[in-house]
């Protein structure tokens, strides 16, 4: 099971929780200043340091839909996917911990885990982070704290993101508010797959951006007071939603759990619509044939490169892959 | 250097920005610095703009956009700054600013100096709080040292069952106990 099909604290609003830390080594030049020799050094001392409980996944061995089926479930960004230099993903089995080795910084750790989880993925993460810092020479500055490539990420160098999902916010036209109010707070508001990309399906990625004059414990239990506040305010939404038109909201959901059963072909932006639809009906209890991991799974699978991979791993047209994500559908809840 | 705009007066300020990958350079006198400023063709709406030897920051950075350094200062400081190179990874200062990256942990070190204003920019004049690297928060200098410091927490470990974490402290404890065997 992963974080994306297991069901977790507050999921009715929150889908996964994510802990970041960039690190570098010292002695070696970050990101694109790398050689391929000192890239394949630090992959030899990060995957020996981390020991073998971690599997490789060695991006020169890989498809590009292999590759594609990581960066969609959110193991690797789509800048690393796409990196001619050597690079590599170390994940653990349950691979809720995964690292990727020559990332922009030398070493990007990541816990994901389902529902709101910041304390427990921090946790998680910290382990392998103290296991790496024994064993390399990490760059770190007394006043600086952890050094990045990216100034932005200087400090903490922890990114903690958590995913939510916001229909009734988007309905009533709150998010765009409340995106200002989160700015001022010192946190950033995303889409699902982070800089610069839409919030489908009414997902949303809340993030702290503010590395510098707080502590690891300080950021954490911010982002969780904030994030039980917006799934308050989330919640409190639907309720009127619901209230106020319980027979349109009704139609609407059923109409989409309709479509994504028996349609046969459907693009992957009218998926996201209708499975926001969807999900907003369980969590109202409209819909009760269906659970939060089953539309966590299907979230995923109908994403292209696990459609194609589930498929044989052929390459198809755009229409081909809108047929084959209709197909998948009908079997996954038909 | 003559100001790019009135094509009279000398250039006494320099200013960069890469936005998008789009780079703008300006070479500027006081008085053209100030109306482009004040019609905001400059992009840059932060008041360190003309700052001595400041590094500029757009604004837009902090809203997680991919632009970054920019710097304005004198044209003189801006020469002697392109002469500096990483001891490390050979960037130079303009280097950092055209990627809106830092090239090494060193570079931090190098440029310090040019460095301090931008970080000032994101991240205000806050300092460092997180927490330490284990090898400085423990100061240890010799493996006894090492092994007490790691025993310690492995007894807040398990006081607070974090046995994972216990289980990875104990294997280190042992690691390191085989290790130096004649010190222990």
């Amino acid at each position: 099971m992963s974080w994306y099909n297991t069901c977790g604290k507050e999921n009715d609003v929150v889908i996964s929780s994510r802990i970041r830390f960039a690190r570098n080594i010292v002695d070696y030049p970050f990101g694109s200043n790398l050689d391929e020799t000192s890239c394949n050094e630090i992959i030899e001392k990060v995957s020996k340091a981390l020991g073998d409980e971690f599997e490789t996944i060695d991006f020169k061995n890989i498809s590009q839909i292999d590759a594609g089926e990581l960066v969609e479930k959110h193991y690797v960004s789509r800048e690393f996917a796409k990196k001619q230099k050597p690079h590599i993903l170390l994940a653990n089995e349950k691979k809720d911990v995964s690292v990727m080795v020559c990332e922009e910084d030398h070493i990007r750790l990541q816990c994901i885990m389902s529902g709101l989880s910041l304390d427990e993925a921090y946790k998680n993460a910290c382990i392998y982070d103290d296991i790496l810092d024994d064993n390399l020479n990490i760059a770190f500055d007394e006043k600086l704290g952890y050094l990045t490539h990216c100034p932005t990420n200087l400090g903490l160098g922890m990114r903690a993101s958590v995913m939510m999902f916001l229909p009734a916010l988007t309905m009533t036209r709150s998010m765009e508010k409340l995106s200002l109010q989160l700015s001022n707070l010192g946190l950033t508001v995303r889409g699902m797959y982070g800089e610069g990309s839409d919030p489908d399906g009414c997902l949303y990625q809340i993030s702290n951006r503010v590395t510098m004059g707080v502590t690891e414990d300080e950021t954490l239990k911010k982002m969780n007071d904030i994030v039980k506040q917006i799934c308050e305010k989330e919640r409190r939404a639907r309720e009127v939603l619901k209230s106020d038109n319980y027979s349109a909201i009704a139609d609407k959901v059923g109409r989409a759990y309709g479509i994504l059963k028996y349609a046969r072909i459907i693009s992957s932006k009218e998926f996201m619509k209708l499975y926001a639809d969807v999900r907003l009906g369980i969590s109202l209890g409209i819909i009760d044939d269906l659970t939060y991991e089953k539309m966590g799974e299907i979230m995923i699978g109908v994403l292209p490169a696990n459609l194609i991979k589930n498929n044989g791993g052929k390459p198809i047209s755009d229409y081909e892959r809108d047929i084959l994500r209709a197909d998948y559908l009908r079997k996954a809840i038909g | 250097m003559i100001c790019s705009k009135c094509g009279k007066n000398n250039a006494e300020f320099y200013y960069k920005q890469t936005i998008n990958g789009k780079t703008q350079e300006y070479a500027l006198c006081s008085s053209c610095a100030e109306e482009l400023k004040k019609t905001g063709e400059l992009n840059i709406k932060l008041p360190f703009l003309f700052d001595d030897y400041g590094v500029g920051f757009n604004n837009s950075a902090l809203y997680g956009i991919n632009d970054i350094l920019g710097f304005p200062f004198s044209a003189k400081k801006k020469q002697l700054a392109e002469k500096k190179k990483c001891t490390l990874c050979a960037s130079t200062f303009d280097d950092l600013v055209k990627s809106g990256k830092v090239g090494c942990a060193k570079c931090y070190e190098v440029f310090s100096d040019e460095l301090q204003k931008s970080i000032e920019n994101i991240h205000g004049k806050s300092k460092y709080m997180g927490k330490r690297t284990r090898k400085q928060s423990l100061n240890v200098d010799t493996p006894k040292d090492e092994v007490s410091a790691l025993e310690k927490e492995l007894k807040l470990a398990i006081e607070s069952q974090e046995f994972e974490k216990a289980a990875v402290l104990r294997d280190k404890i042992r690691e390191i106990k085989d290790k130096n065997k004649e010190e222990m």
